[in-house]
């Protein structure tokens, strides 16, 4: 029987998908040793040895598994390598892009498709579930509807290299709380600045590339509502004479001390609060210029390091923006603007020009949709914080968000500003 | 060194096969390395030249996302011209 006949029959409601699903991208075999389908740029499985890549993937899978769940259809290799295992009951196959599946349909068999320990799923609305392998370039080509899908399938295959970045992270904090010890005893806390501006607007600078576009749109509306600066958008904003109230910095790393460094006015830093928790780098808060106030991060390191001391606790989950909007809302704002928050590449530039650490992009991206729904490169962290802030926007009652900066990364319940770039 | 470029070759294209693209990354910046002290440590210039396509081609393969693409050509093409010029 056909492919497309098999699955008519056993699954019905994903043949009429498939029947629907466009291809949008160029198609074709591969004139290699082993042929095997191209997809836009990419190839779907090795054109070397389909077999043995496929043994790799299906090694992910623990030995006497009864049930297995495998993310992406390719060629069938892997259902085959995973049907091959007489221990195995069921074998859960999810579609991650139907005008893939489509395609590969055609070029191949797909005899696993007979099988009665086969169940195939569309993935929009699947979770991941272990234990499970992956033919990772139909992941990487998953079509919209499964991006959520596909986010959490990399960030678990990236969870080793998280954990160890983690730990790594852990150990900084340590030592730099026994080094800011001196100064943690007499800063002020940011239980300090509870309601300090309620009702207040608030415009929470990130410095992605969409900074130059909205600067000037911003500069009228700064002098008018609190301006809480992320620390990389500090020497971008003096840069166009915006003066935050205050600036909120996180990350451990040493490096941050480049974005206090030349700064073109320092002298106006001088009343302006640097938010810190209290592992930040001591060499970073030494080349700040202003005042500080400490803040304790509702992460792991600092409940189990620091739990009670600083007493107010601010949101942060991987990026100093979500510290950063919390500030704000912890601060009494009735509105929070996003400006350059864009979780995305959109002019190839990893942030607005000017920032030290500014740079083309290169390495490993993934394609999301920006606010005017066109594809844009970005990177699974900036997804994953991304989506984190989306999570945090709505079980945040109370306060209004919205945002600026319409080439950046679309965000569920957080609408552009009206006629603001 | 063939022997620890061999190994580092494995990991990255092991890496890219499992979806593990950041891993496989970090991983492609030693193997880079070693790629470059191998060809250093080898007086034949021709050794160069003939690693040369296929160097190119994974950097055209992973500036375009085509990991699956670079793990081939790794472990098909350089591995094979590693064990060749080093006679392993």
């Amino acid at each position: 029987m056909e492919p497309l006949e098999q699955i008519q029959r056993r699954w019905p409601e994903i043949a009429t998908q498939l029947a629907s699903a466009r291809p949008g991208r160029t198609w074709g075999l591969t004139q290699t040793r082993v042929p095997t389908l191209r997809v836009g740029e990419i190839n779907i499985t090795s054109c070397y040895d389909r077999e043995r890549e496929a043994a790799l993937q299906a090694s992910r899978v623990p030995e006497g598994a009864e049930e297995v769940w495998v993310y992406g259809v390719a060629l069938g290799d892997i259902q085959r390598a995973l049907l091959s295992r007489p221990e195995l009951k069921r074998l859960q196959v999810v579609i991650m892009s139907l005008a893939v599946v489509r395609k590969a349909l055609e070029v191949t068999a797909h005899a696993w498709l007979e099988d009665p320990r086969v169940t195939l799923h569309h993935g929009a609305g699947v979770d991941v579930h272990e234990p499970f392998a992956c033919a990772p370039a139909s992941v990487w080509t998953a079509e919209r509807a499964c991006q959520s899908l596909r986010d959490r399938l990399l960030t678990a295959l990236a969870a080793p290299m998280i954990e160890a970045f983690e730990a790594q992270q852990a150990e900084a904090i340590t030592r730099a709380l026994a080094m800011n010890a001196e100064r943690l005893a007499t800063d002020s806390d940011v239980e300090t600045l509870k309601g300090r501006h309620a009702g207040s607007d608030c415009y929470v600078i990130a410095a992605g590339p969409t900074f130059d576009e909205v600067v000037e749109w911003l500069r009228p509306r700064a002098a008018e509502g609190v301006v809480v600066a992320v620390n990389t958008a500090v020497a971008p904003l003096l840069r166009q004479g915006i003066v935050p109230n205050y600036v909120v910095a996180v990350d451990p790393a040493e490096a941050l001390v480049a974005h206090f460094q030349g700064l073109s006015r320092p002298g106006a830093l001088a009343d302006v609060p640097l938010v810190y928790p209290p592992g930040l780098h001591p060499r970073v808060l030494a080349a700040w210029p202003g005042t500080f106030v400490k803040a304790n991060l509702a992460v792991p390191v600092y409940r189990e390091l620091c739990p009670d001391d600083p007493k107010g606790v601010l949101f942060a989950s991987g990026t100093v923006t979500h510290a950063a909007v919390d500030l704000g809302v912890w601060m009494g704002a009735r509105r929070v603007c996003l400006v350059a928050a864009d979780f995305c590449f959109p002019h190839t530039r990893s942030h607005a020009l000017g920032v030290t650490t500014s740079t083309p992009v290169s390495g490993p991206k993934i394609f999301i949709t920006d606010g005017g729904g066109r594809s844009v490169p970005s990177t699974l962290n900036l997804v994953g914080y991304r989506d984190e802030l989306v999570r945090y926007v709505g079980r945040t009652g109370g306060v209004e968000f919205v945002r600026v900066g319409r080439r950046g990364a679309a965000m569920e319940g957080v609408e552009f500003v009206e006629g603001a770039p | 060194m063939s022997a620890r470029l061999l190994g580092q070759i494995g990991a990255a294209a092991t890496h890219f096969r499992l979806g593990e693209v950041s891993m496989a990354s970090e991983v492609m910046i030693s193997v880079v390395d070693s790629i470059q002290e191998y060809l250093a440590a080898d007086s034949d210039e021709d050794t160069a030249q003939e690693f040369m396509p296929a160097l190119q081609m994974i950097v055209a393969a992973q500036e375009r996302g085509d990991f699956l693409l670079v793990a081939d050509v790794l472990e098909y093409e350089v591995a094979g011209l590693v064990r060749a010029t080093s006679g392993t």
